[in-house]
């Protein structure tokens, strides 16, 4: 009578389950315990290639960036004439304009219900406000001291790069934000140009270079990868070399930093992704949905 | 219940004889009205069920026994419930008050007496509260009214007849009422009487016919009418013809708060016509309005140039502001080309000024108030200008909050959702995105020029405003200052009066009340001579119920309460006049009429001082109308800090007793164990005095009254007075009260 129970256990197998009685000590652990433990499941392996390409529309936005400096560096110290400046621009959004509706064949333009006639109302908009807001632009922070301009519009160019819609998916990013802080830097730069011309002409320029170029970037990588790289490295090339025309030292400066962005992150990120430990189970996470609040009192 | 009995002051000088009065079942309470020396018909000249609650002994010689015995005799004779003995030794040294009753008291403290004096003449006079409740219902009225002594004053009140009728020597009814004050009548006042109702008649015709004008169809039109509401002056002539309406209507004022209001509203009125006539004379004497038409026009032509002076320094750049140069000329050039208009205008109408004022000045004898509110909109015209540049200002600064705000919105790609009522997020078309952060940089950078335009011409016309502001108030002021009742306060605080709140039966857990005296320090002199001199003893009556004990020696200062009221001179006059304010700030502030009670001064209600109950002060007790007043004896050199020797100082004493008589048969035995001569009691009895009611304001706790002796005891109190030292204002068991 006294080894029945004892052979029983021998049978009797071990059940993840707290209520049944069995005849196991408390402590006791049994081999099954943790079998259906899984590690990363989510966890994506990374392309260093493809993360390269992605990290792209980064470098794209600080050469926007870099970019406008640039041209607005070259329109206030009078290297740029505005006409020049006018024309490439004008040029470059017809070319934009018809490699919009070229690259897709005209379906983003069938589905968005975008109709011509809109797009040049749009246009009409900005070139008609502009022109008649340029001369109150110019006057507009002539009693503002230089340094506040300055440290205005860079806070808002920063504010532009950190809010702008990256395509990840995050609460702090609003494009709308993002285009607007831009828009109020060129303002207050092109409050500082000579004539009211170049406030016009660099207003304009703002709107294209950071309104309509990341429409066509993101089309242009969507459909034609290939030539969108070609694109980001002609960009990034000609916003170095603009900058070189400047000072030496920046432009070593920003290429470093492109560099980084565009290289040595995505190694630092598939390097990382070897640390990872996300472990998960057919476990419930313990979750405390009570409130506390009537035990701290 | 404790058994109340009210005395008239004027009684206290009359001759032995009957106490006929009135006795309130409810409240235990005797009123007495009169004192009736030789017993023929006690007419019922009033409503009041009127009848004898007992007599009235006063010595003048030595006590009679025929007269003490037949006194005693009356009360088998009248059968009042209790009966009444009051007694008054050798002009007025001292008194007993003694109430028999024929059944042994069933409620606690229905063996005690409480003698309260009151000034008839004065109750009768308290015009703001007349008697409302009629006999029938009285019983009701009283129980569920809060005054407790509402029933007793309305008593008081109702019985004017036979206080006016009688004369001290008529007939056969001698009545102690010997003065005849309160009537008040001579042949002018009334002539005055005859001829004030037709003249009412003609004026309130008049006056109808000019206020069915003003309510012409013509004048509710747009223009007009728009004036109408903007122009103080007809305002100001509208309000008076409304006064003037009130003033001469013949209806028959209801209630003495409206007659009040009547008095209020005329004295007023002739007081801004005086006023109004003097500037009247000033103005026009010695070519006054030329030199100040003279003088008018230069004025407007500085302000004009100081303006423009303003705008120079604003077109500069004013305190080192970053103001956008542009904006700043174009607002500049603008606000000095309507100087310059205001400029022409000025010069246009200068021939004119002269016969303008001198018509405006006429306008002064409707009243100084119509004048001054003509100068104000004189104001108000001369300084259009300073209004208009508040108006742009405003205007300007307005919008350009209200659209910095929508835009700064739409900067953060959020909107305003109407229908909720809440910022929701929208996505905006790239075009929108554009205009609307140009126009937000264009707002935010234009903003300080505007802000700073429109707050110096806010300042501006706020010094306008402010000047006024000021006339305004000075109108309003003479419009509606109470200047009668002012004054009523100020010489015959008693016509005033309002119910009495204080001394309401209480329960019977609680500690009898108890006079308390205020400090030597506060009354200025000893407590002895100040009680003669007629201070004012708070009764702390009500804040025994509260179970609060400290003396309000603390509030006393702020209002000058517990101040002797015998101060000479401009001392009291100010004192008065400081708290006839108070009473008036208080009466604004509860929003009910000056708080003034007969007898009873209500000193401050919880709201004020946080305490739950009111503070009475005991106010015209003038120690009763001792003859001759009695002084301090020249024993001590004036030097009035020690302790008052009885042998020399013989004060007035007081003394209440009841008695109670346990055989129905026999109303007089001797004073049992209830006698009630305070301070005697506890010698001649053997008991201690009943700790419910603690000696409380003994020589200990007030320094005032510390030095008083304690009387020796006599034998009997009924029969036998104890020794005429110190005064018993108010006694009950176990408290000496002076």
């Amino acid at each position: 009578m006294c080894a029945q129970p004892v052979t029983n256990t021998k049978e009797v197998k071990w059940q993840k389950v707290l209520y049944e009685r069995q005849p196991f000590p408390d402590n006791y652990v049994d081999r099954r315990f943790l079998e259906e433990l899984r590690k990363n499941i989510h966890a994506r392996k990374y392309q260093y290639w493809a993360v390269v390409f992605e990290s792209s529309v980064v470098i794209q936005q600080l050469c926007s960036v870099c970019v406008f400096v640039v041209i607005w560096w070259y329109m206030d110290e009078g290297l740029l004439a505005p006409h020049w400046l006018f024309g490439t621009g004008l040029a470059s959004s017809l070319i934009g304009y018809v490699l919009f509706d070229l690259i897709d064949g005209g379906e983003g333009r069938k589905k968005s219900g975008q109709t011509r006639w809109a797009d040049l109302k749009s246009a009409l908009v900005f070139i008609t406000f502009t022109y008649g807001f340029s001369p109150v632009l110019k006057t507009l922070t002539e009693s503002v001291s230089t340094d506040t301009i300055y440290a205005m519009s860079v806070f808002m160019l920063l504010g532009h790069l950190i809010f702008f819609d990256y395509g990840a998916n995050a609460a702090i990013v609003s494009s709308t934000l993002s285009l607007n802080m831009a828009i109020f830097a060129s303002v207050c730069l092109a409050s500082r140009l000579p004539r009211s011309l170049h406030a016009f002409i660099m207003v304009t320029f703002a709107i294209q270079i950071f309104a309509l170029w990341p429409m066509l970037q993101k089309k242009l990588k969507a459909c034609t990868p290939r030539s969108y790289v070609g694109v980001t490295l002609l960009f990034a090339f000609s916003a170095l070399g603009g900058l070189l025309s400047i000072s030496a030292v920046g432009a070593i400066l920003f290429a470093l930093l492109l560099m980084s962005v565009s290289c040595l992150c995505p190694f630092y990120l598939i390097r990382l992704q070897l640390f990872k430990e996300n472990i998960h189970g057919p476990w419930d996470e313990a979750e405390i949905k009570e409130d506390l609040s009537r035990f701290l009192s | 219940m404790v058994l109340k009995a009210f005395f008239p002051t004027c009684c206290v000088s009359a001759d032995s004889g009957l106490l006929v009065g009135r006795w309130v079942p409810e409240q235990s309470s005797a009123v007495v009205l009169a004192v009736k020396q030789l017993l023929a018909q006690v007419r019922q000249a009033s409503q009041v069920g009127v009848a004898v609650l007992g007599t009235w002994c006063h010595c003048r010689q030595e006590p009679e026994e025929s007269l003490g015995r037949f006194l005693e005799g009356l009360g088998a004779v009248f059968l009042h419930e209790p009966w009444l003995r009051l007694c008054r030794e050798r002009g007025g040294t001292f008194w007993s008050c003694e109430a028999t009753r024929r059944q042994a008291p069933t409620a606690p403290g229905e063996d005690q007496v409480m003698l309260v004096f009151y000034d008839q003449r004065q109750v009768l006079l308290s015009q703001l509260h007349p008697p409302t409740v009629l006999p029938d219902c009285q019983a009701g009225a009283t129980t569920a009214s809060t005054g407790g002594l509402a029933a007793v004053f309305d008593t008081v009140a109702r019985s004017e007849v036979l206080f006016r009728s009688d004369r001290f020597d008529e007939g056969p009814v001698r009545l102690s009422h010997w003065q005849s004050e309160g009537v008040e009548a001579s042949i002018l006042a009334e002539l005055a009487k005859r001829a004030s109702g037709p003249v009412c008649l003609l004026l309130a015709s008049l006056l109808s016919l000019v206020s069915a004008v003003s309510a012409c169809r013509v004048f509710k039109l747009w223009p007009l009418s728009f004036l109408g509401s903007k122009l103080s002056t007809c305002e100001q002539l509208r309000r008076r013809l409304e006064h003037l309406t009130l003033i001469f209507s013949t209806r028959k004022a209801e209630n003495p708060a409206q007659l009040m209001r009547k008095a209020n509203t005329v004295v007023s009125v002739l007081l801004d016509v005086a006023l109004g006539l003097m500037l009247l004379s000033w103005l026009h004497g010695r070519s006054r309005i030329g030199h100040l038409a003279d003088a008018l026009v230069p004025v407007a032509d500085h302000v004009a140039e100081e303006l423009q002076h303003l705008l120079q320094w604003l077109m500069g750049a004013p305190a080192g502001l970053k103001m956008n140069r542009a904006l700043d000329q174009v607002l500049g050039r603008f606000f000095l080309y309507h100087i310059h208009l205001w400029i022409s205008y000025i010069h246009l109408m200068s021939p004119f000024v002269e016969h303008i004022l001198w018509h405006v000045g006429l306008s002064a004898c409707l009243g100084l108030t119509v004048a001054l509110s003509l100068l104000s909109d004189i104001i108000a015209l001369l300084t259009f200008h300073i209004y208009c540049f508040y108006v742009y200002g405003a205007r300007l600064y307005c919008m350009k909050i209200h659209g910095l705000s929508s835009l700064w919105r739409l900067f953060r790609g959020k909107k305003w959702n109407v229908l909720r009522q809440r910022v929701d997020s929208c996505s905006y078309d790239l075009d929108q995105l554009f205009i609307g952060t140009l126009l937000f940089t264009i707002l935010l950078f234009l903003l300080p020029t505007a802000a700073l335009y429109y707050l110096v011409f806010t300042l501006l016309r706020l010094l306008v405003v402010a000047v006024q502001g000021l006339i305004h108030l000075l109108v309003d002021l003479i419009n509606s200052l109470p200047l009668y009742s002012l004054g009523l306060r100020l010489c015959r605080p008693y016509r005033l009066a309002d119910k009495p709140t204080a001394l309401q039966p209480r329960g019977a857990n609680l500690p009898p009340p108890q006079l308390w005296l205020p400090s030597q320090a506060l009354l200025g002199r000893p407590v002895p001579q100040a009680v003669l001199w007629g201070a004012h003893l708070p009764l702390e009556a009500e804040r025994g119920q509260a179970g609060l004990r400290e003396p309000p020696a603390c509030l006393a200062p702020p209002h000058g309460h517990g101040q002797p009221s015998a101060l000479p001179g401009w001392h009291q006059l100010s004192w008065r006049v400081s708290r006839a304010l108070w009473t008036l700030l208080c009466a604004l502030e509860h929003g009910r009429p000056c708080y003034h009670t007969l007898g009873l001064e209500v000193v401050g209600s919880e709201q004020m001082w946080g305490w739950p109950a009111r503070l009475a002060v005991l106010r015209h007790w003038h120690c009763l109308p001792w003859d001759p007043l009695p002084t301090c004896c020249g024993h001590h050199g004036g030097e009035h800090s020690s302790p008052r020797c009885p042998e020399h100082c013989p004060m007035p004493t007081l003394c209440t007793q009841v008695q109670r008589a346990h055989p129905p048969q026999q109303p007089q035995v001797e004073g049992c164990g209830s006698a009630l001569a305070v301070g005697v009691e506890g010698l001649s009895q053997d008991e201690p005095p009943s700790p419910r009611h603690p000696p409380a304001p003994s020589a200990e706790q007030h320094p005032a009254s510390g030095g008083l002796k304690q009387s020796p005891s006599p034998s009997r109190p009924g029969t036998s007075l104890p020794e005429p030292h110190g005064v018993y204002l108010l006694t009950f068991p176990g408290e000496v009260a002076l």
